[in-house]
């Protein structure tokens, strides 16, 4: 049983990967007069027109997702009559409305559910990690701070937004002058050095200030772990203009940080208990060693679960909202797009099943294997 | 407890505040023109005159408070007018505001779009002269075409055919026009060579009081009043709770089938967790709430309606309903149609509660109360029952107040797929059609209700469990 999961992933990442040379209509190999080429790789191949060159190996599926076949149009059943010049180009899964191969389809739905996922759990345990590694570590008790230090982070953090926020018009402003788009940002920073070195010759701005950045941290986490996620997710995604995978990307990362950051969190409080870190604080390092050198690889190990479980809920999220054709652009496939057809068309059931079977494979996959590593390291 | 509970109660007021706040940036980042959707709304086609088109604008944006601050103070650079938010009532607003923004005069920029309104309306007037008729629309089109560009970059470009065209013209133009175009050219080369003191990217604040937009629209809404939708012009109050007894009758109906089937298979499972068909049922648990709920409802659509293979349930949608019935027999025709989602949501969500619930109930079994009944000869059904089942049930208080929101939210799927105009329904139309206001009164409603519920199931978890005090702990 458990070999199954990882030969399911392994197939998964196979097909995510190798989709273009899977299912594409352009063959792999031809051999013309110059030698051979790879059509593959090219852009500018056209079907039926490249008659010079002689193919050699055809991928196995003969349709790319946008490739449209006119013969078989308007949802043919797998079983159905299908309309073919050769035996080998048959639609093995059934062709949607407009002549689509649904295994092509799919297989390039792979990439993108790769894609997402990968890139989305990703930037999430770059969130997470940083929003609960050092919150965490520190507890409520142990993190102080000079109120000097807390105040200049705090200007510097207003400025960041600030420029960010009127880039376009700081940027014009200071190339009208002359020389000054350098002279005053060197001010600024003059300006902000003088004021720490100022602040914290002070005796009032050297005291000492207690932080309690966990339970800073942790209600922020609770915060966004109350949202209701399709929710949040679907009025995100129609605030950008242009649908793109990036916006997807993103916007289901800040979803899905909280999960990670609370493995984090835990994980953590678990470490800091342990004999081993309470060596090296006896020895001496300090705290940024121990985090990075001593505790991030505890974390990050116990985090995998965490990654696993999140990589199930981001594939489902991205297929929910392609379902709902607010997800990725329209010349891109995916699941829940391919299975959005059926929609249109009730008697297609292959249009809703195999979708369907593959979102559904791939997250039980996923959970299952985060089950499995959960008892592993336990 | 009591103190607690007050306490929260108090902290709605900020909490409000605050969603408040939030979801008016949000709607400020909205995509699309408001004041045009407005005229369109009202199906007033834009006018043909430049004039009386430029005056309908001015005067719904004014309607639409557009020409007030957005907030009680605003931050920018020192270089930045006060009123540079009045931009946003003239119809050219957001060229104006990126030359503003690229060459830092506003009062330039001003009198250069007043010379080119200027300029347009001579060429127009023109028309008796000596002049082509063709000649004259083809130099207005390249006139408009300047003040139509998108930013400044498109501006600059068409600035170079406008200037091309009118400083060497094909044919002799009235004087009266060659003055005005002179003029149009020296403010833009004004504009150009502008310089501001460097100093002035340092920020400024300015306060504008309470006379600003953010304070009218807070005010309207602690009235229950979001605004129109600009599909229909109907109140989206109206619209919302229209829609919500809809979405609430069905979770209702779908909340009794989870209870019913959750807790006996539940029960079942946790009671024998050593014959085959608990094993088989606890699998069953798991694939069913892996099941993504989409494919679910998608697939019983096809398997299980009118259009489908078994003809069960009837068909999606909510029956034929007119609106002058009585909600209660509104009620009792739709229910029939509300059945199907109703037991789709209860399998999926049955599923996960029925796992909770076996886990809970074990964790109890393994507790030492649970031998010394059964020590003491009680049967094992009643010890089940009475004292197992009851226990368990404490961590799923809150879990339960929680999930209300959630359902709310996840609506959404259901009510497109069975085609049902509860809230999630009209939640995904609005967005479709940029329909902010609705889609904005919904956001608050549900981050409201999320609130309440949350606090509800926080007083209801310490109302049952007397042991936990409120103290720091690290859960």
């Amino acid at each position: 049983m458990i070999r199954i999961k990882y030969i399911s992933l392994f197939i998964f990442v196979f097909i995510g990967i190798f989709a273009d040379f899977i299912a594409n209509d352009k063959p792999l190999i031809c051999k013309n007069k110059e030698g051979y080429t790879f059509p593959v790789f090219s852009d500018k191949y056209r079907v039926n027109q490249d008659n010079k060159c002689e193919i050699i190996l055809n991928p196995i599926i003969h349709y790319s997702n946008n490739s449209i076949d006119k013969l078989n149009a308007g949802s043919i059943s797998p079983f159905g009559e299908q309309n073919l010049a050769e035996k080998q180009q048959r639609h093995y899964l059934g062709t949607d409305l407009l002549g689509r191969d649904v295994l092509a389809g799919l297989i390039h739905g792979t990439t993108i559910a790769l894609k997402i996922g990968f890139s989305s759990m990703f930037l999430a345990l770059i969130l997470g990690l940083m929003m609960s590694l050092y919150p965490s570590y520190f507890g409520d008790f142990e993190f102080k701070a000079k109120l000097s230090s807390l105040l200049i982070t705090i200007i510097l953090l207003f400025f960041t937004v600030y420029f960010l926020y009127y880039k376009t018009a700081i940027i014009s402003i200071l190339t009208t002058g002359g020389y000054n788009f350098i002279f005053i940002p060197a001010l600024f920073l003059g300006i902000i050095i003088a004021l720490w070195f100022t602040l914290s010759k002070i005796n009032i701005f050297t005291r000492q200030i207690l932080i309690p950045l966990d339970s800073m941290f942790s209600t922020v986490i609770k915060l966004f772990q109350s949202l209701p996620g399709t929710f949040v997710v679907l009025i995100l995604i129609s605030l950008f203009t242009k649908p793109s995978i990036y916006n997807i990307i993103i916007v289901i990362a800040i979803l899905k940080w909280p999960i990670i950051a609370r493995y984090v969190r835990a994980e953590m409080l678990k470490i800091k208990q342990e004999r081993f870190i309470e060596a090296t604080k006896a020895l001496g390092y300090s705290n940024n060693y121990i985090i990075w050198k001593h505790a991030l690889p505890h974390v990050l190990n116990s985090t995998i679960v965490a990654l696993a479980f999140g990589f199930a809920g981001t594939i489902l999220l991205e297929s929910t909202l392609s379902f709902l054709g607010i997800g990725i652009p329209a010349d891109h496939v995916s699941w829940g797009s391919l299975l959005s057809e059926a929609r249109h068309d009730f008697t297609a059931w292959w249009l809703a099943i195999f979708p369907g079977m593959a979102i559904f494979i791939t997250i039980l996959t996923f959970n299952s294997i985060g089950n499995h590593i959960r008892s592993k390291i336990n | 407890m009591i103190f607690r509970f007050l306490k929260n109660i108090l902290l709605i007021f900020p909490v409000i505040f605050l969603l408040a706040i939030l979801v008016f940036f949000l709607s400020e980042l909205a995509p699309g023109d408001k004041v045009v959707a407005h005229l369109e709304l009202n199906g007033e086609s834009l006018n043909e005159d430049e004039e009386l088109q430029k005056q309908d604008y001015i005067e719904v944006a004014k309607s639409l408070n557009l020409d007030l601050p957005p907030f009680y103070f605003s931050i920018h650079p020192i270089a930045y007018p006060n009123t540079i938010y009045k931009l946003k009532t003239e119809p050219a607003g957001e060229l104006k505001k990126a030359l503003f923004v690229k060459y830092l005069s506003i009062d330039k920029v001003n009198r250069l779009f007043d010379y080119l309104n200027d300029f347009n309306a001579n060429l127009r007037n023109s028309k008796d002269t000596i002049l082509d008729k063709n000649y004259i629309k083809e130099l207005l089109h390249i006139s408009l075409n300047l003040k139509n560009s998108s930013n400044p970059e498109e501006f600059n470009d068409n600035y170079k055919i406008f200037y091309n065209k009118f400083s060497t013209p094909e044919r002799e133009l009235p004087s009266k026009i060659v003055s005005k175009f002179k003029k149009i050219d020296i403010s833009f080369n004004k504009l150009k060579s502008n310089k501001v003191t460097t100093l002035s990217i340092f920020p400024k604040i300015t306060f504008y009081g309470s006379n600003n937009r953010f304070h009218k629209w807070f005010g309207k809404i602690l009235l229950f009043d979001f605004g129109n939708s600009i599909i229909d012009g109907q109140k989206a109050s109206t619209k919302i709770l229209k829609s919500l007894k809809w979405t609430l009758l069905y979770i209702l109906i779908a909340y009794i089938l989870t209870f019913g089937i959750a807790i006996p298979l539940g029960i079942y499972t946790a009671a024998n967790s050593n014959k085959k068909i608990s094993t088989t049922l606890n699998t069953l648990f798991v694939a069913f709430h892996s099941l993504p709920l989409f494919w679910l409802a998608t697939l019983s659509v096809i398997l299980f309606t009118t259009s489908g293979l078994f003809h069960i349930f009837p068909s999606i949608g909510i029956g034929k309903i007119d609106s002058d019935m009585s909600t209660l027999r509104q009620f009792i025709i739709a229910t029939p149609h509300l059945l199907l989602p109703s037991i789709i949501i209860a399998i999926h969500s049955g599923a996960y509660l029925g796992t909770l619930i076996r886990r809970n109930m074990q964790v109890e079994m393994k507790k030492k109360y649970f031998l010394a009944l059964l020590a003491r000869g009680i049967p094992k059904k009643q010890v089940i029952l009475k004292h197992i089942f009851p226990n368990s049930l404490l961590p799923l208080i809150t879990l339960l107040v929680v999930s209300f929101p959630a359902s709310l939210a996840g609506s959404v799927i259901t009510e497109v797929i069975f085609n049902i105009p509860g809230m999630g329904r009209l939640l995904y139309d609005s967005i479709l059609n940029y329909d902010w206001n609705i889609v904005f009164a919904i956001v608050l409603i549900i981050g409201f209700v999320t609130y309440l519920s949350y606090m509800i199931g926080d007083f209801l978890y310490s109302y049952f469990n007397p042991q936990i005090k409120y103290t720091k702990t690290n859960d």
